[in-house]
C-alpha cells in the first residue's frame, strides 16, 4: 500500500490548516537536498516517508552495503525458523518506487560550514539537511580481552544480523553434549532490550531437542530486564528454570553477573566478583555507544550518545544535521528499530514544515515492540511519547500482562511474527 | 494446471514465519477421500460446555463474535456451522494444510495449542449455536441456475448437491454457506480457484471453483450470502 501525502498528514495529525496560511519558502531553481547517512531502518524510513511528503526534494542515502539484513527476527535464525535470506532486503524499492539515490559508499566527514558530506569513495554531497542514522558502535574495550577481531572469529556477539549470527548458530549447535553457553547481556542503553533473553530461549528450545544436558548461563550487567516475569514464567514451564536441572540460568548484576573480562585462550569470562566461568560458547554482547561517524564528526560533543533537541531531533552540534535512531540520546525512548522509524517519520514532517515555512506541530511517537520466548509464547509492549516542557516524556506504556492461558500466549506469538513481517514491509517495500 | 504447481511453492516460501522449518518445507499431505473418512471415524465426541470454555480462553470471539456471529467481514460466522466441517477446519489449521495468507497466522498459532478432543469440543460448541439470521437477497437467475442445476457444459455439479438445497450444509464435511459473509465467501472461492486454499478433500472445491469466472464467483457469493455483507 502506498500512502498518499494526505493519508500521512491524517496519520500524524499534523497541523495542516496552519500550513495553508504560512507563506511557502520560495526555493530558487534547484529542489532542496536531503542526504541521509545510513540505510538501516531509520535511514530507509527517513527516505521513504520524506518522499511521501514531498515529490520534489532530492533524497540521497549513503550506505556502504548493497543489501540490508533486517535485525528484528534474526534470533529465529539461531533456531532454524528463519534464514538470513528471508531477512535480507534490498534498496530497489527505495530507488525505483520512491526515487531515492542510494550511494553505495561510506560517509566520512561532514563539512558543517559548506553543508557537504564527504565519502570514503571521494564523493562530495551537498545538502540542505543531513540526517544521520548510523546506529550504535560496540565498545569492545569495556570487556577486557574482547575485541572486534574475536567477535569476527570464535566469539561472535551477533548483535547485528549477518555472518556472526550464522557463526554463533554453528558454534552452539556443534557444542559437545552437556556443554555450556554463556551470554553476557550489556548494561542499558543498548539496541533491542529483550533480545538477549529471546536469544537464550530460542537456543534452549533447540538444545532441549538436540543436546538436552546443555546449559545456558545469562550473565547480566543489569539487576533486571524487560519482560522478566514473562520469560521467567516460560522458562519455568519449559526449561526447569529455578531448579537444579535448569537449562537456563540468569545471574543479575546484583548477584555478580556483570562480565568484566574475557580470557579467550581458556574460553573463560571473569565477572565483577572475580568469578571465572568457563564455557564452550561465549556470546558477549558488548556495551554500546554512538557510532564512529558521529564521534569523528564531533556530533556527540564528547558524550556517549549524540545530544539532540528533543522536539525535532536536530543535533546540538548543528541545526541542519538531524540525528535519529540508536545513535542519538533520546531518553526515555528505547533503542529499537521501530522507535528509529517513528523518529524518521517525525523528522520528515519537521523538514517538510520548514520547506513550507510553517510550524511542524507537536509530535507523538510510538514504540511497538514484540518479543518471543518460544514458537508458542509471545509478548508485546507499546509506549507512547510526547514532547512536553522541553523534553521527551513517556506518556503511556501498555504491556501484555503475564498470562497462564496457553492459547493467548500462542496468539501473541502470532502477533509478534506478523509484526516482524509488516514492519519489514513498511520500511523496505 | 499451472496454478497447482506454482501456488504450493509460493505458499511454502511465504509461510516461513508461520511454522518451524520442518513443518513448512514439507507441506502437509492433501486430503484423499480415504484419509479423510478415516479421520472422520476417529473424530472424538464433542462436549458443548467444554467447547464454550475453550472458545472463551482462546479469544475466539475477538474475530468470530459472541456465540459465533462474526462482527466483521474478516472472519466467518461459525454459529450453527456443520460440526464435522468445523472439526476438519481446525485440524487443517493445526497441520498447516490451510494456509491461504497471513490472515491465517492467528488460527495456526491457536490451533496448535489444542488437542483433538479440544478441537472436537470447540466444533460441538459452535455447531450447537443457533445459526446466524439471514435476510432474503434479490434473486439472481444465473447464480440460482449454477447453484441448483450446475452447468453440464463445464461438468459443474450444482452447489446444492453437496451444500444442501438452501446451502445449509451437507451430511458430511460440507459447510453451511447460506448467510455467510459475502466477502468471506468470495475470498474463499477465489482462493480455491487459485489453489491457494487446498484443504478440500480430493480437490473437490478447487475443481468446481476453477471452472467459475470471477464474475460468477461474485454472483454466487452474493447469492449465498443472502444479504450478509
Amino acid at each position: 500500500m502506498l500512502l498518499s501525502r494526505r493519508d500521512v498528514l491524517k496519520l500524524f495529525g499534523a497541523t495542516a490548516a496552519t500550513g495553508l496560511l504560512a507563506p511557502a519558502r520560495v526555493l530558487a531553481g534547484t529542489p532542496p537536498k536531503l542526504v541521509i547517512v545510513g540505510g538501516g531502518i531509520g535511514g530507509a524510513a527517513m527516505a521513504k516517508y520524506m518522499r511521501i511528503l514531498n515529490a520534489d526534494i532530492q533524497i540521497t542515502v549513503v550506505e556502504p552495503n548493497a543489501e540490508y539484513i533486517f535485525c528484528p527476527g534474526s534470533n529465529e535464525v539461531l533456531n532454524d525458523e528463519v534464514s538470513l535470506n528471508d531477512l535480507t532486503v534490498t534498496y530497489d524499492t527505495l530507488r525505483n518506487r520512491y526515487g531515492v539515490t542510494v550511494v553505495q559508499d561510506k560517509a566520512t566527514t561532514i563539512d558543517y560550514t559548506r553543508r557537504q558530506l564527504h565519502t570514503a569513495g571521494g564523493h562530495t554531497l551537498p545538502y540542505d539537511w543531513l540526517v544521520v542514522s548510523t546506529g550504535p558502535d560496540f565498545v569492545y574495550s569495556a570487556i577486557e580481552g574482547y575485541s572486534a577481531q574475536l567477535a569476527h572469529g570464535d566469539f561472535p556477539h551477533a548483535w547485528k544480523a549477518g555472518p556472526q549470527t550464522l557463526r554463533l548458530k554453528q558454534l552452539y549447535q556443534s557444542m559437545k553434549p552437556g556443554g555450556t553457553v554463556v551470554i553476557s547481556s550489556p548494561p542499558m542503553p543498548y539496541r533491542c532490550p529483550p533480545a538477549p533473553y529471546e536469544r537464550a530461549s530460542f537456543m534452549a528450545a533447540w538444545l532441549k531437542e538436540h543436546n538436552p544436558t546443555a546449559k545456558i548461563i545469562i550473565l547480566d550487567s543489569k539487576p533486571d530486564f524487560i519482560f522478566q516475569p514473562h520469560y521467567e514464567t516460560y522458562w519455568k514451564e519449559t526449561f526447569g528454570y529455578g531448579t537444579d536441572n535448569a537449562m537456563i540460568e540468569w545471574v543479575g548484576s546484583h548477584q555478580g553477573g556483570t562480565v568484566q573480562a574475557l580470557d579467550a585462550k581458556t574460553r573463560t569470562v571473569i565477572t565483577a566478583d572475580g568469578e571465572r566461568i568457563q564455557a564452550d560458547v561465549i556470546n558477549i554482547i558488548p556495551p554500546e555507544q554512538t557510532s564512529t561517524f558521529a564521534r569523528e564528526n564531533d556530533l556527540n560533543l564528547g558524550k556517549a550518545w549524540v545530544p539532540i533537541h528533543p522536539k525535532d531531533f536536530r543535533s546540538r552540534k548543528d541545526p541542519n544535521v538531524f540525528v535519529i535512531g540508536d545513535a542519538s540520546e533520546a531518553d526515555p525512548m528505547v533503542k529499537t528499530g521501530y522507535m528509529a522509524s517513528n523518529q524518521a517519520k517525525w523528522v520528515a514532517q519537521v523538514i517538510q514544515a520548514e520547506i513550507e515555512g510553517r510550524d511542524p506541530g507537536s509530535p507523538i511517537w510510538t514504540n511497538n515492540c514484540v518479543a518471543m520466548a518460544g514458537d508458542d509464547f509471545g509478548m508485546t509492549i507499546t509506549d507512547t511519547f510526547r514532547f512536553h516542557q522541553g523534553r521527551i516524556e513517556l506518556q503511556e506504556t501498555i504491556q501484555a500482562p503475564v498470562s497462564d492461558n496457553p492459547h493467548l500466549n500462542a496468539l501473541r506469538a502470532a502477533v509478534a511474527k506478523n509484526w516482524q513481517r509488516t514492519f519489514r514491509r513498511d520500511i523496505f517495500e | 494446471m499451472k496454478n497447482y504447481l506454482i501456488m504450493p511453492i509460493l505458499a511454502a516460501c511465504l509461510a516461513h514465519s508461520a511454522f518451524a522449518a520442518d513443518h513448512e518445507r514439507a507441506q502437509p499431505n492433501q486430503w484423499t477421500a480415504e484419509a479423510w473418512h478415516q479421520q472422520m471415524r476417529l473424530m472424538p465426541q464433542g462436549d458443548v460446555f467444554r467447547g464454550a470454555q475453550l472458545a472463551k480462553q482462546g479469544y475466539c470471539y475477538t474475530c468470530h463474535g459472541d456465540k459465533g456471529y462474526a462482527p466483521s467481514r474478516n472472519a466467518p460466522s461459525l454459529a450453527g456451522q456443520n460440526q464435522t466441517y468445523l472439526y476438519k477446519t481446525l485440524l487443517d489449521f493445526q497441520s498447516g494444510l490451510w494456509w491461504a495468507d497471513h490472515k491465517d497466522d492467528g488460527m495456526h498459532a491457536l490451533a496448535r495449542t489444542y488437542s483433538k478432543q479440544d478441537l472436537a469440543d470447540l466444533a460441538a460448541y459452535y455447531a450447537a449455536q443457533k445459526p446466524w439470521p439471514t435476510t432474503q437477497a434479490k434473486q439472481d437467475a444465473h447464480a440460482a441456475q449454477l447453484a441448483r442445476r450446475g452447468d453440464t457444459q463445464r461438468l459443474l455439479t450444482p452447489c446444492a448437491s453437496c451444500h444442501g438445497a438452501n446451502g445449509m450444509g451437507g451430511p458430511n464435511e460440507t459447510p453451511r454457506i447460506n448467510g455467510q459473509s459475502y466477502l468471506y465467501l468470495k475470498r474463499q472461492l477465489s482462493y480455491f480457484k487459485l489453489g491457494k486454499r487446498h484443504n478440500d478433500v480430493e480437490g473437490g472445491m478447487r475443481f468446481a471453483a476453477e471452472a467459475l469466472s470471477e464474475e460468477e464467483i461474485d454472483r454466487l457469493a452474493r447469492y449465498y450470502a443472502n444479504g450478509q455483507r
